[in-house]
């Protein structure tokens, strides 16, 4: 699935200057399987890139296309259908349900579509070192682990890009590393690309594409 | 999807309880009274012969003009043709009185003769409620048999025979007892006619005699010119709206019996007016009902966009929340049913001394009502609940 931007620009920074950069105003395309990293300081819009993305925010000026079909125009069901088949995202205030367990929380995604098998699901989390917390309630988990629990349950399902606003803002070098292998290995199985949005780091990792906000 | 810890987190026990009473209430206050109202109707129904087919007699009242002689009170021809085109008359007809001289003599024992002036009346057979099988009469029979009022041997054995010493008398000893009536022409002659009681009747307050015997008697020895009637007998299919008749006029009746169809359609009208009330109960109970499932939606909007950003369709989510309503609906409607058939059958059993019940099954229409309501609460719920959930599955 390529993803190309035309001339977009945030309805609210319309008619000014100040924004324009490699996304905002410009035209580009982000091929399919790619790794893509979107670079900006705080405050110049990397979450309503994502967003724009992920269907959860409108508002812009431009054309966003999927495949050369415009995104405008899709309706709540076929974001809903390309949520759960084609675009994963781990959002930036990780949008977990603090009164469910991990595992309840996982389950919540791998029951929409049943494709990865929850032994999956929890090889990731041991990966990740949770494999204890399966059955603790999410709000009893520190901020980091529940980012790590966030970015599992992106990757318990099929998708053709995953998007992740600051995945390891709160994550530690080597979580971040064994995070990064993981997200790589699912992409692969899954031919999919992936999009990073950071402050600055590049999280000792190659990108095909940066992009700067 | 988890939708106890997910959605009924923010929700109180209590409060659950509340709406759930309230649901239930609403149910059961609209099933049970339209269910007893078809009940009234059903019994009532059955009844109409008993009940709606009553026989009245009504004269004009009896005024100070009367009294002086200036007026007879009778009915004119005209004023009979009028009240017989009523929709509530069914049938109807005049007394014919005695316009002779006529008096009953009896021989009691060994030189003791009573005797006492008398009146008699005549009606068409169809009036009489007791026929005796030797109902007729003719100038060739050998007795005349008379009809008397029941109140007139209860007034004979429980007032008057008591205070004077005097044997009290069955019906049917009353019957055995022979008497002759006297009927005189003004001059001296005097035609004597055996005579003895043939059947008693609780419906005509007069002395009975069959028709052709006083049409006989008027036409051979009358000593009074004819008079318009002034007494009718009335057979009513609506005593409601015969009741209401006699009120806006001048005529009255034994109104006694009029006061069964005064208090049937008071009591209808009094389980109108619970009905009307029950309604506002009812309309309560659903404005509480959506509320609630409003609320909680509100209070679920992280929840609910969450699953949306998750790729679950709001219709889904929507739909888990509205089945936790459903499941309540049909909760409060079963409980409603049970709860209904229960009160129904102690009324039903209260009622039963006074009318004949229908059967214990409760009616179609009451049960449609409740499920009309039930399912008027379900898609008013469900379609505040997609309406709801859609906005918040909608992009910022």
């Amino acid at each position: 699935m390529i993803i190309s931007f035309s001339n977009v620009v945030p309805a609210f920074l319309a008619g000014t200057t100040a924004l324009k950069s490699e996304v905002w105003g410009a035209d580009f395309s982000l091929p399919a399987g790619k790794s893509v990293l979107v670079k900006a300081q705080s405050g110049k819009g990397k979450t309503t890139f994502l967003s724009y993305l992920f269907g959860s925010r409108t508002g812009y000026n431009g054309k966003i296309a999927f495949d050369d079909k415009d995104i405008a125009g899709l309706s709540t069901d076929s974001w809903s259908d390309l949520r759960r088949e084609k675009v994963s995202m781990v959002i930036q205030d990780l949008r977990l349900f603090e009164n469910l367990t991990v595992r309840e929380n996982l389950e919540a995604k791998l029951k929409l579509n049943g494709q990865v098998p929850f032994a999956v699901a929890q090889k990731m989390l041991q990966a990740l070192g949770l494999g204890e917390f399966m059955d603790r309630e999410c709000r009893t988990l520190s901020l980091g682990q529940q980012q790590r629990v966030a970015i599992v349950r992106s990757l318990c399902q099929p998708f053709k890009w995953l998007l992740m606003d600051e995945p390891f803002s709160h994550l530690d070098e080597q979580n971040t590393a064994i995070a990064m292998q993981l997200i790589k290995e699912r992409c692969a199985a899954n031919g999919a690309g992936y999009i990073i949005s950071s402050l600055g780091s590049e999280h000792h990792t190659h990108y095909d594409i940066v992009l700067n906000l | 999807m988890n939708f106890r810890k997910l959605f009924l987190k923010h929700t109180r026990t209590w409060q659950l309880m509340l709406v759930s009473i309230g649901a239930f209430a609403g149910l059961f206050l609209l099933w049970l009274p339209v269910q007893i109202y078809v009940d009234i109707t059903d019994a009532l129904a059955k009844q109409k012969d008993l009940i709606s087919n009553q026989y009245f007699i009504v004269n004009k009242g009896v005024s100070l003009v009367n009294t002086l002689g200036f007026s007879s009170g009778g009915f004119t021809t005209e004023e009979m043709l009028k009240l017989k085109a009523k929709p509530f008359i069914k049938d109807m007809s005049a007394f014919t009185p005695n316009r002779f001289g006529v008096g009953a003599a009896a021989h009691l024992k060994e030189k003791v003769d009573v005797y006492t002036e008398i009146f008699l009346e005549s009606v068409p057979d169809r009036f009489i409620d007791q026929m005796p099988p030797e109902w007729h009469w003719s100038p060739r029979s050998s007795y005349v048999p008379v009809i008397l009022p029941a109140e007139y041997l209860d007034l004979y054995n429980f007032d008057f025979a008591p205070g004077q010493g005097l044997p009290q008398i069955s019906q049917g000893a009353a019957k055995l007892f022979p008497f002759e009536l006297l009927v005189r022409d003004g001059t001296d002659s005097v035609h004597a006619y055996p005579a003895h009681i043939a059947a008693f009747t609780e419906r005509i307050n007069t002395i009975l005699v069959p028709q052709s015997f006083v049409d006989y008697n008027n036409e051979e020895y009358a000593i009074k010119p004819y008079e318009a009637p002034s007494k009718l007998i009335v057979e009513v299919s609506d005593p409601a709206a015969f009741s209401k008749y006699v009120d806006s006029t001048g005529i009255k009746t034994n109104s006694d019996y009029l006061r069964t169809g005064k208090v049937q359609s008071l009591s209808k009208r009094l389980l109108l007016l619970i009905m009307v009330l029950t309604g506002l109960v009812v309309f309560l109970s659903i404005g509480s009902f959506i509320l609630f499932s409003n609320l909680l939606v509100a209070r679920s909007e992280y929840e609910i966009r969450t699953l949306v950003l998750l790729g679950y369709r709001y219709q889904q989510v929507g739909g888990t929340i509205f089945r936790f309503f459903a499941w309540l609906v049909g909760g409060a409607t079963i409980a409603a049913v049970l709860l209904g058939l229960l009160a129904r059958y102690f009324v039903l059993k209260y009622l039963s001394s006074i009318v004949d019940v229908p059967s214990l099954l409760p009616g179609l229409e009451a049960l449609g009502c409740l499920l009309l309501l039930a399912t008027a609460y379900l898609a008013i719920t469900y379609n505040s609940i997609m309406r709801q959930t859609k906005r918040i599955a909608l992009p910022f």
